[in-house]
C-alpha cells in the first residue's frame, strides 16, 4: 500500500561517482524518485565530485564551486575523493588529518544543504548513500562515524548494484528474461547482464569496454584542438598556457562535437587565447571520420543487445546521440538517466513506495589482479617504449596521477621516469579478456626527461616490477625478492575496472635485514571468498 | 485553426495527436527556454538544446557573420563564445529592446529588436521540428515580464510571427504567473497563503505578490495583490559594475582606458565580468586574470569587495521589495503576512539576495529557492498553454496539482492624451490595480469641426503611465489611432459638437494587450447612431489608420 510523505520531510539518495555526484529525493506529491537539479537547470543536475580547502578560510568548497576555484592559492583540491573513499587515505592539512569518512562528511553536509534552499523546513529523514563496491566496504567501516556527523536522521550505506536492482524493481523490469545493462561511463562502455531468479537478482559484469570510454573519445577531441592548434600557429610544441585554455576549450567542445555531429553540421572551432584569435572548420566528415573505429566497435558490440530489446542504458556516454541511432524504435528506447541515485532514493522509500524485499547478488565477480609491488630505491631496470604522442605523455608524467593511466590506455606503453618510486606496471589490454593490465601507479609528481614522439626510447624505472598475475576468484602468486636495496614491499590488487591499487598488507623486511638474509620467496594466496594470505621465506643465497 | 478549435477538439473529441504540439517560451534577456507538454509524461518537459548534454536554456545572443560572400546567423551558445571574434555583429539583451523605436545595422540592412528576437524564437521551435518532422503547433504561449509595456508585448508578439507561429495561435504570460503555475504543480498552495515571487533575472526584475484566494474543486484560484521591480534591473546591470571595475584595474596598471582596448578584449571582458559574478555566488574570494594584457596581470576579489561595489544596487532591490509590499492594490502589506517567498531567476541565487530579504522579512524558513530556476517560466508557459487547450481536463491526464485561475492585474495606468485648454495631459482609463477581466473603460468623445472632413475623423492617442504622478512626456506611448472617413448619417445636417463617438480601451485578459473599439453613439435624440463600431489594436510605431466604409 503506497503511503504519503509530509511536505517538509525528505528521503534523499546520493550516487556518488568518480567523476561526479547526484542527489535525488522522493517527491512527497507523487512519490516518485526526483533528481535535484543543482544547477537550477543551467546545466548538469549532478556536481563535481571533488573538494577544496581554503587555508585562510579554513572552509571546504565542494562541486562546481572547488572546480571552478581550483586555481587559489592556499588552497588545497581534492579531485578525487572517490579515490580517497576506496583506498581508505587520509589528507593531512597544517598538521589536521581528514580521514575519508571526514570528507565525505563534509561534502555530503554542503550537498544535502541544496535540499534546504528548495525547502527551507526540510527534514531529512533519511540518506541513503550508493557506491561501488569497493568504496562500500571501507564507508561500512566507518558508518557509526557517518552516522553522528551526517545531517540527517538516518543514514544508510548501498552499493551499485542494489541501487540498480530497486531502480529495475520500480519500473517492473524484473521478469524473467535477462536484462542487458550497458552502462557508458567515463572510464568504460560496462556490460552487465541481469537476471532475476527465486526473489534474487543476479547482476553479472560481463566485461568492461575501455577504449570506447568517454574518456578515449575526449583525448580525441583534445588531440583534434591541439592539432588545430598546432597548425595554425606553425608549431610543435605548445606551451603551458596555451594548453590550460585549450583543456578549458575542451570542455565545451566535447559537447558541441556531438552536438554538431547530431545536427549534421560543421563545427567551428574558436581559439579566443591565440593571438590573433582565430578559427577553424571542422566538416562532418572529418568528425565522422574521427569518431568511425569508436562507432563500428559499438555498433558490434551493442547492436546484437538492441536487437533483443531487453536492454537498459546509463551513464553520460549516452548523452551522445549517436549512440541510440542504431535502435530503430525510438521510442521505446529503455534509457534511464540517473539509474543510481534513483534506486538509491527508492532504497530509502521503499516502504512508502511498497516495493518489496530485494536481494542482489553480483555474478563473475569483476576480475581481480593482485600483484606485488617492490620499491627499491638502487635497482634499475629499463625497458623500450614506442611513444605515440611527446605532449601525452609529458602530460601524464607531470600529473603523476590518475591521468596517467588515462593517457596511456590502449597506447601499451610504460613511461620514463629518472626519478623513484614509481610503482607497477602491467601490460593494458583494450579489448574484454582475461588478460592483464597495464597500470602505472605513481607516487610523486616529480617531472621526467622528456620523450620524444615516435621513437623508441630507453627508459628507466626506478621501481621493480615484481611478479604480477590475474585471479579469476582464487589463485597463488610467487615470487623472490632480492631485498638488499629493497625499500618497501606491499601485495597489492586492483579490480579490472580500476586504475589504483588497493595495497593489503605491508611487509617489513627489517627482520631479514637484521639477520642479513638477502633473498626472500614471497607467495601470496587468494582464497575463493577473496581473502589473501601472504607468507615469506627466507631463501638461501 | 485557433486556441478554440484545438480545444474543441481535445475537450470535446477527446483527440490529442501524437503530432500536435503545445509550447511554452521563456524568452528571457539572457537566456531562452523552451518547453512543450509530454505525451508520454503527463508535463512539461523543457528541451534540451546542447541534445543530451543538459544545457537547456539557450543564450539570447544573435549574431551575423559575413566572411566574404557568405552570410550567415548564428544564434545561442556558438554566437555567445564567438563573440570575441565578431564584437560588432553580435547582439545580446535583445529583449531589452523590445517596442523601442531601436535598430540594428549590419552588412547594409537595418534590423529591428522583433527581427533579432525572430530568429532567437525560431530557433527553438525548430528544435521542436527536428524532434518531429511531422510536429504540428496547436498554441504556444511566451512569457513576458510582468511589466513589459504594450509596445513590448506587442514587439514580442510580432517577434513569434516573424518566427513563422500562427498569429491565432500565440499568448502571451506574465513571467510570475508562469513562475506560480510551474510552483503550483510542484508544491500544493494553500488558501490565503501570499505569495511573492521574486524573479530576478538577466535584464529585470519582477516582484509579484499573490494570495491563494480559493483552492475549491479542481483549480485554485490566485489574485495578484501587488506587483513591482524594474525593467532594467538585473543581473546585467551587476555585470556593468564589474565591468567598470576591471576597466578600472586595467588603467590602473597600465594606463589604458576602454577606448584603447581592442574590440575583441572588450568582448572577453564582458564574459569575465559574468563568470567573476557566477563565480562569486559560490566561493568567497577569486582570482581574475588579465591574460590578453601584456604584461600580464591578475587581481583577487573576496565576496565583500563585490558586495559593497555593487551595494546602491542592492539598497535599491531593496527598495523596490519594500515599495512593492507598501503599494498592495488593497493596501500595506506586511512582511510577516508573507508566507512564503519564491526566488526565482539565475540571478536569485546571489547571496546577498537572500540575506537582503531575510532582513526585510526577519524569517529565514519562509525563503524557497526554486528547483529549476532556469526552467520554472517556459514550464509554467507551457502548462497554461495546456490549460488552455483543456489539455489538463483531458481523460487520460493524470497531473498532481489543481489548475489555476488567476485575477491578475493591470500593471500601469492606461489613458488618453488630451488637450485641456491647450495644455496636453494624461487622462486615466483603466487604473493600476484594476484586475484584467473588468479592464474596460468607455470615453464619449465629441466630433467637432467645420468641413465634412474634420467632422468624420477622430484622432486619439493612447498612453501607458508607468508611474503615479509622471509626467505625460513620461509616459509611454502605445499608440495613435487615426479614424477617418466615419459613416456619420445624415450628414451634413448633424452640426458640429452633435456627434458622439464612444471610444472603449480594454486589456486582454490573457497577455494584457491594449485593445479599443469605436463606435458611433448618434447625438442624444436628436440624431440616431447609425450603428458602426470597429476595433482597433493600436501600435507604437505605425499609427493606425481607420478607414471606415
Amino acid at each position: 500500500m503506497i503511503q504519503s510523505i509530509e511536505d517538509y520531510k525528505y528521503i534523499v539518495g546520493v550516487d556518488i561517482g568518480s567523476q561526479s555526484t547526484s542527489i535525488g529525493y522522493l517527491s512527497q506529491s507523487n512519490l516518485e524518485p526526483t533528481i535535484l537539479d543543482m544547477s537550477g537547470g543551467y546545466k548538469d543536475a549532478s556536481i563535481p565530485t571533488v573538494m577544496q580547502y581554503s587555508k585562510p578560510d579554513q572552509t571546504w568548497l565542494i562541486g562546481d564551486a572547488a572546480k571552478s576555484n581550483a586555481d587559489m592559492e592556499a588552497t588545497i583540491y581534492i579531485d578525487q575523493l572517490l579515490n580517497c573513499i576506496e583506498h581508505g587515505t587520509s589528507v593531512t592539512i597544517d598538521g589536521v588529518i581528514f580521514s575519508y569518512d571526514q570528507l565525505l562528511v563534509e561534502y555530503l553536509n554542503q550537498l544535502l544543504e541544496h535540499v534546504r534552499h528548495i525547502n527551507p523546513k526540510a527534514v531529512i529523514e533519511k540518506v541513503v548513500i550508493s557506491v561501488n563496491e569497493m568504496a562500500y566496504d571501507n564507508l561500512v567501516l566507518k558508518i557509526d562515524e557517518l552516522k553522528k556527523h551526517i545531517q540527517a536522521l538516518g543514514v544508510i550505506i548501498i552499493k551499485d548494484q542494489l541501487a540498480i536492482g530497486r531502480y529495475m524493481q520500480y519500473k517492473s523490469l524484473l521478469g524473467k528474461t535477462s536484462v542487458h545493462i550497458l552502462d557508458y561511463g567515463y572510464s568504460a562502455l560496462k556490460h552487465y547482464i541481469a537476471r532475476y531468479e527465486d526473489n534474487r537478482l543476479y547482476i553479472r559484469h560481463i566485461a568492461d569496454y575501455e577504449a570506447l570510454g568517454c574518456y578515449v573519445i575526449e583525448q580525441k577531441i583534445k588531440e583534434l584542438l591541439l592539432d588545430i592548434y598546432r597548425t595554425q600557429m606553425h608549431i610543435e610544441v605548445i606551451d603551458e598556457i596555451s594548453l590550460l585554455h585549450i583543456d578549458q576549450m575542451l570542455f565545451q567542445y566535447y559537447v558541441w562535437f556531438f552536438q554538431k555531429m547530431a545536427e549534421g553540421k560543421a563545427l567551428k572551432v574558436f581559439y579566443n587565447f591565440a593571438f590573433p584569435p582565430f578559427k577553424a572548420t571542422v566538416d562532418i566528415k572529418q568528425m565522422e571520420e574521427m569518431m568511425i573505429h569508436i562507432m563500428d566497435e559499438y555498433s558490434k558490440l551493442c547492436n546484437p543487445i538492441f536487437e533483443s530489446g531487453q536492454y537498459i542504458l546509463m551513464g553520460n556516454g549516452y548523452r551522445m546521440s549517436w549512440t541510440k541511432n542504431s535502435i530503430e524504435k525510438k521510442d521505446e528506447i529503455k534509457e534511464y538517466t540517473d539509474v543510481i541515485v534513483k534506486g538509491a532514493v527508492l532504497e530509502g522509500g521503499k516502504d512508502l513506495v511498497g516495493l518489496a524485499n530485494l536481494e542482489v547478488s553480483q555474478e563473475g565477480i569483476t576480475q581481480v589482479s593482485y600483484g606485488i609491488l617492490v620499491k627499491d630505491k638502487a635497482t634499475r631496470s629499463t625497458t623500450t617504449i614506442n611513444t605515440s604522442s611527446n605532449k601525452i605523455i609529458n602530460n601524464a608524467i607531470k600529473t603523476g596521477s590518475r591521468d596517467t593511466y588515462k593517457e596511456l590506455i590502449g597506447k601499451g606503453v610504460a613511461y620514463q621516469t629518472e626519478s623513484e618510486p614509481i610503482g607497477l606496471i602491467i601490460d593494458n589490454q583494450s579489448t574484454a579478456g582475461p588478460e592483464h593490465l597495464m597500470h602505472i601507479v605513481t607516487y610523486d609528481d616529480t617531472v621526467p626527461d622528456e620523450v620524444v614522439a615516435g621513437r623508441t626510447t630507453e627508459v628507466s624505472i626506478a621501481d621493480t616490477v615484481a611478479t604480477m598475475g590475474t585471479v579469476d576468484n582464487a589463485g597463488t602468486i610467487e615470487t623472490v625478492v632480492t631485498i638488499d636495496t629493497v625499500d618497501t614491499v606491499e601485495t597489492v590488487d586492483t579490480a579490472r575496472t580500476m586504475d589504483v591499487y588497493k595495497v593489503i598488507k605491508t611487509i617489513s623486511l627489517d627482520d631479514y635485514k637484521e639477520k642479513a638474509i638477502s633473498r626472500i620467496s614471497l607467495i601470496m594466496t587468494i582464497d575463493e571468498y577473496g581473502k589473501v594470505d601472504v607468507r615469506t621465506t627466507s631463501l638461501p643465497l | 485553426m485557433n486556441w478554440e478549435y484545438y480545444r474543441d477538439l481535445i475537450v470535446k473529441d477527446g483527440r490529442f495527436e501524437e503530432d500536435w504540439y503545445i509550447i511554452g517560451i521563456d524568452f528571457g534577456t539572457t537566456n531562452s527556454v523552451i518547453s512543450y507538454w509530454h505525451k508520454g509524461h503527463n508535463c512539461p518537459e523543457p528541451i534540451d538544446m546542447s541534445h543530451g548534454f543538459s544545457k537547456i536554456p539557450m543564450p539570447s545572443v544573435v549574431q551575423y557573420r559575413r566572411e566574404g560572400m557568405e552570410a550567415e546567423w548564428v544564434v545561442g551558445d556558438e554566437a555567445l563564445r564567438s563573440m570575441k571574434l565578431y564584437p560588432d555583429t553580435t547582439i545580446s539583451s535583445v529583449k531589452r529592446k523590445m517596442g523601442e523605436n531601436a535598430t540594428y545595422e549590419f552588412g547594409g540592412a537595418s534590423y529591428v529588436p522583433e527581427v533579432i528576437s525572430a530568429k532567437i524564437i525560431k530557433h527553438l521551435v525548430d528544435e521542436i521540428r527536428h524532434m518531429n518532422p511531422n510536429s504540428v503547433v496547436i498554441g504556444v504561449v511566451v512569457s513576458v515580464p510582468y511589466d513589459f509595456d504594450d509596445a513590448a508585448k506587442k514587439a514580442t508578439i510580432r517577434a513569434c510571427q516573424l518566427a513563422g507561429l500562427s498569429d491565432k495561435l500565440i499568448c502571451l504570460i506574465e513571467e510570475p504567473k508562469a513562475a506560480a503555475l510551474a510552483y503550483n504543480f510542484r508544491q500544493e498552495l494553500k488558501k490565503d497563503e501570499k505569495i511573492m515571487v521574486f524573479d530576478f533575472g538577466g535584464g529585470t526584475l519582477d516582484i509579484t505578490i499573490f494570495e491563494v484566494v480559493s483552492t475549491k474543486g479542481d483549480a485554485i484560484s490566485m489574485k495578484v495583490i501587488s506587483e513591482g521591480g524594474e525593467s532594467y534591473h538585473g543581473g546585467d546591470n551587476i555585470d556593468e559594475y564589474i565591468l567598470r571595475l576591471l576597466y578600472n584595474w586595467i588603467k590602473d596598471e597600465t594606463g589604458k582606458s576602454q577606448k584603447d582596448i581592442a574590440l575583441e578584449n572588450q568582448a572577453e571582458l564582458m564574459t569575465m565580468a559574468r563568470d567573476f559574478k557566477e563565480r562569486l555566488s559560490g566561493v568567497k574570494q577569486i582570482r581574475v586574470p588579465f591574460s590578453f594584457i601584456v604584461p600580464p596581470f591578475a587581481k583577487k576579489i573576496t565576496r565583500d569587495d563585490f558586495e559593497e561595489l555593487i551595494s546602491k544596487f542592492v539598497k535599491k532591490t531593496r527598495t523596490l521589495v519594500l515599495r512593492a509590499l507598501r503599494e498592495g492594490a488593497e493596501g500595506t502589506i506586511e512582511p510577516s503576512e508573507i508566507s512564503r517567498i519564491l526566488l526565482e531567476g539565475g540571478s536569485s541565487s546571489m547571496p546577498w539576495v537572500k540575506e537582503m530579504l531575510v532582513s526585510i522579512f526577519n524569517n529565514e524558513v519562509i525563503i524557497y529557492s526554486s528547483e529549476k530556476p532556469a526552467l520554472d517560466i517556459a514550464i509554467g508557459a507551457t502548462y497554461y498553454a495546456s490549460m488552455k487547450l483543456g489539455v489538463l481536463s483531458h481523460q487520460d491526464i493524470k497531473t498532481f496539482g489543481k489548475k489555476v485561475n488567476f485575477d491578475v492585474t493591470v500593471p500601469h495606468d492606461i489613458g488618453f492624451l488630451m488637450d485641456f485648454d491647450k495644455k496636453p495631459a494624461f487622462h486615466s482609463m483603466i487604473s493600476r490595480g484594476t484586475p484584467y477581466s473588468l479592464a474596460r473603460k468607455t470615453q464619449i468623445f465629441t466630433l467637432t469641426g467645420e468641413t465634412e472632413e474634420e467632422m468624420t475623423t477622430l484622432d486619439i492617442t493612447i498612453l501607458e503611465r508607468m508611474n503615479k504622478g509622471d509626467s505625460v512626456d513620461k509616459c509611454h506611448l502605445i499608440g495613435h489611432v487615426h479614424i477617418k472617413d466615419l459613416p456619420i448619417k445624415d450628414l451634413p445636417r448633424r452640426p458640429s459638437g452633435k456627434t458622439y463617438l464612444k471610444v472603449t480601451l480594454a486589456m486582454e485578459e490573457e497577455g494584457g494587450l491594449v485593445k479599443g473599439e469605436v463606435e458611433d453613439m448618434g447625438y442624444q435624440k436628436a440624431f440616431e447612431s447609425n450603428g458602426f463600431k470597429v476595433g482597433f489594436t493600436p501600435r507604437r510605431h505605425e499609427s493606425v489608420t481607420i478607414e471606415v466604409e
